[in-house]
């Protein structure tokens, strides 16, 4: 057996409250495709970090070519050759392909001037090698998801990445983009490229990979040869039970309308149209980008609508402003936890009783011992870690920080609640507590939208889902339809299918 | 720095909770354990710093720079900046100086001057909410628009008042043991704005618009009143400094505003402040002002050109803040 391009040894990495990797290790031979599986929070994106210098590690060794490393940082990362392509794109709008690719490193004449026909030349080279047509004087903000991809790997190969790191390449473009980018993946392996790939479609990884290593909660599950092994082997390895019994049975009961969306149409979605039943729980999937964030922005008034009517309990409704959507007793746990779910350096105390403030005052002094009744209840309740109510919220896991936006909504006594992929990047027993209280809160007749990217846990707690694509509900799928192939089949058909 | 590194280290924490309230605690009382130490430099530098007349005289310099500074650390904590204060100082100096020339009585002529004052800010805080733009830049033009004002208040030169009330004549001089009233006044004012802050619903909302302006509007806040309440209450207050200023000098000068310069955005963040927003004390500001003030005092006495002092000065503020921001890390 060759001797392996790259060995990772026994790495481990702690972050405050958390063992992100814990002795980890791996090999990748040249030309090989290694496919990294696991959930969030599993530490995929935490390796990645360390092999490309945004992290150091706390333990363990990284050998490329025998020769042992100390990646400081990005930059010493890339010399060395780990080049990632992210999820979502790291280029340069406002620049040209060509000057992205070679961005800091532009040929030069007479060492003050860019030798633009040089560069422009070598990019065209570049690009042709991965059959891209595409012209290197374009701009980059006029390019498509899966262009920019390209040009991404343009410019790896352009650095002389001896390990290119694919972060969820499919995330963002089309199933024929997909077929083209496996194709371009198959012609550099063959030249001696190696990859690390990483993907949570799982069907992806039998098709592109040769091994595929598993991580759960830091640690290494396993590595197999992807010919010996069956997805539903790699699910069960991930996870470390069964799917099933993750989520509870749907057998909530379903009462009268409580939200109603007619047509609506803003800067990136048009004419969306849906109900959402109390006691439902109602799914959004679809691609990032795919207009399902800025769909439930709309509904709660934070974006600004172009057309559409909104009625809630039956009665169209204006909906201008948050304060609005809140007087209609909707809630919203936002995407970003950070930048618009919680003020990280105020108490988790007064992050909870936040949006019921006007509640709690009497000639303009805030109650606090009311509202300090309100907070040690919801504390409890959520079962919120956290030393005390007066710890400052950026000191609390994501999990905890997500509860307590989850309660600051409770406490308005939302009788709709849109929860923006509530589970992103909370590990896996915190979800479970997550999927059981949206149940809970289901149960007690709140209607509930959720849009998340992760299938098993739309399917699971969801009794209907809608599919999104490019801005408009392509597809209404009941609970008989509901598998991951179906979501994941109309979050990419192409348009005119 | 060392010795603070050592106490840190002494105090060394065990858990995440108990390290995080002893740094709190420690940001919080080093400007009091700096005010003390320039305390005991200054008496030991100069005999004539421990003297009665010399303090009672610190106490009333600082007192205009402790109005102006108020309303400062209010718009500070919403992650604003509020630079028109300087201008509007200026003002209202003039303002007071013509209307009391003009024969006005001294109740109206300070309700009408604070009212001018507010609307300085009111437009401030219009403007901001309304076009979404950079504080410091608005608020530096309309420090430029005051001192405009001023001069056309005062007609180009200093306003000399004849026949002043007694009242205006004692505000700057009367004293309760060696205390100026005026510096009474001030903790009054700061007594009622560290409530005001701490205990109110606007209070809270004050300090979370500079936690976080997206979670505000998201929860439902009024963003914009907020904002506006912030900055009619700077303007407010230095329509106070203003009436101060006044008071001391007992002419309207144009330029008095000028003095004061960027010492009240040193004061607010010397005490403990933080420029983002959102955390600090109207309280911690007082140690901002007596710090200054004792600084600039201590160079006169000591008998510096006035150049030195400028260098000194400018010197000491960047420390502070360079210390102030080495501890919140």
């Amino acid at each position: 057996m060759k001797v392996p391009l790259l060995q990772v040894n026994h790495i481990t990495k702690q972050f405050p409250g958390v063992l992100a990797l814990d002795d980890v290790s791996l090999d990748l031979h040249e030309g090989e495709v290694l496919c990294i599986a696991g959930e969030n929070g599993a530490g995929k994106t935490t390796l990645i970090k360390i092999l490309s210098g945004v992290h150091m590690l706390d333990g363990g060794e990284i050998i490329l070519d025998g020769q042992k490393l100390h990646i400081k940082t990005p930059f010493s990362a890339l010399e060395l050759g780990f080049s990632v392509v992210y999820q979502e794109h790291k280029l340069i709008n406002n620049l040209s392909v060509a000057e992205n690719v070679f961005f800091g490193r532009f040929p030069m004449k007479a060492k003050a001037f860019v030798d633009y026909r040089k560069l422009n030349d070598d990019t065209k080279a570049l690009l042709d090698r991965l059959g891209m047509d595409i012209k290197p004087t374009q701009l980059v903000s006029t390019l498509s998801s899966s262009q920019s991809q390209m040009v991404e790997i343009a410019k790896a190969l352009s650095v002389g990445a001896r390990i290119m790191i694919l972060d969820e390449p499919s995330a963002a473009i089309t199933d024929s983009e997909l077929t083209r980018l496996f194709a371009i993946i198959k012609s550099l392996k063959a030249q001696g490229q190696s990859f690390i790939y990483i993907s949570h479609r799982l069907n992806e990884l039998s098709e592109i990979g040769d091994r595929v290593a598993v991580l759960k909660d830091g640690k290494l599950v396993g590595i197999k040869d992807i010919k010996d092994i069956t997805i539903d082997r790699i699910v069960s390895m991930m996870v470390g039970r069964d799917l099933g019994k993750v989520f509870r049975p749907k057998d909530r009961p379903v009462g009268s309308e409580v939200l109603r969306v007619e047509n609506l149409t803003n800067d990136t979605v048009r004419d969306c149209s849906f109900y959402i039943r109390a006691g439902e729980i109602v799914g959004f999937s679809g691609l990032i980008g795919s207009g399902r964030s800025e769909l439930a922005e709309s509904i709660f008034g934070y974006r600004r609508k172009k057309a559409g009517t909104i009625h809630i309990n039956g009665q169209p409704v204006p909906i201008r402003s948050p304060r609005n959507a809140i007087d209609r007793k909707m809630g919203f746990v936002t995407e970003d936890r950070k930048t618009t779910g919680v003020i990280l350096n105020k108490s988790v105390g007064e992050n909870i009783t936040f949006a019921i403030l006007d509640k709690l005052t009497r000639f303009g002094f805030v109650d606090v011992r009311q509202e300090k009744q309100l907070i040690d209840k919801y504390i409890d309740q959520l079962k919120i870690k956290t030393p005390s109510d007066r710890q400052e919220t950026q000191f609390l896991s994501g999990g905890n920080q997500q509860k307590v936006i989850l309660a600051k909504w409770l406490l308005t006594q939302s009788s709709l609640l849109i929860c923006d992929e509530p589970t992103k990047g909370i590990d896996v027993g915190t979800k479970q507590e997550f999927y059981n209280i949206l149940d809970d809160l289901a149960r007690q007749g709140i209607a509930i939208m959720l849009i998340s990217s992760e299938l098993p846990e739309v399917i699971g707690l969801s009794n209907r889902i809608y599919v999104m694509k490019e801005g408009t509900i392509i597809k209404e799928l009941q609970q008989g339809e509901m598998t991951e192939e179906t979501v994941a089949e109309y979050s990419m058909k192409e348009a005119g299918h | 720095m060392n010795v603070k590194e050592t106490i840190a280290r002494l105090l060394k924490p065990a858990e995440g909770q108990a390290s995080f309230n002893r740094r709190k605690l420690l940001a919080t009382f080093s400007p009091i354990i700096g005010l003390i130490a320039l305390f005991i430099l200054a008496s030991s530098l100069s005999d004539s710093f421990l003297t009665t007349t010399n303090l009672t005289n610190v106490l009333r310099q600082v007192s205009v720079l402790g109005f102006a500074s108020l309303g400062m650390t209010i718009v500070i904590l919403t992650g604003n900046i509020d630079l028109s204060i300087i201008g509007n100082v200026s003002m209202s100096t003039t303002l007071v100086a013509v209307l009391l020339q003009q024969e006005w009585p001294v109740g109206p002529m300070i309700v009408v001057v604070m009212l001018a004052g507010s609307l300085v800010g009111l437009i401030n805080g219009m403007i901001l909410s309304y076009f979404q733009i950079e504080s410091f830049v608005v608020t530096m033009g309309m420090q430029v628009v005051c001192f405009g004002m001023s001069l056309f208040i005062a007609g180009g030169r200093t306003v000399i008042v004849d026949n002043l009330a007694p009242f205006m004549l004692d505000l700057a001089s009367v004293r309760v043991g060696m205390v100026p009233v005026m510096f009474l006044i001030l903790l009054g004012f700061y007594l009622v704005f560290f409530i005001f802050t701490k205990k109110t619903r606007m209070g809270r909302y004050i300090y979370a618009l500079g936690g976080n302006e997206e979670v505000c509007y998201i929860s439902g806040v009024n963003v914009t009143l907020v904002r506006i309440t912030a900055y009619v209450l700077s303007g407010m207050m230095a329509a106070v400094a203003g009436i101060f200023t006044f008071s001391r000098s007992l002419c309207g000068d144009p330029a008095a505003g000028q003095a004061l310069g960027m010492y009240v955005v040193a004061a607010v963040v010397i005490g403990g402040t933080k420029m983002s927003g959102g955390r600090g004390s109207v309280l911690f500001s007082i140690i901002g002002i007596l710090i200054i003030g004792i600084i600039n005092n201590t160079l006169n006495l000591v008998g510096f050109q006035y150049y030195a002092q400028q260098i000194i000065q400018g010197v000491i503020i960047i420390l502070a803040v360079v210390l102030s921001s080495k501890r919140r890390r």
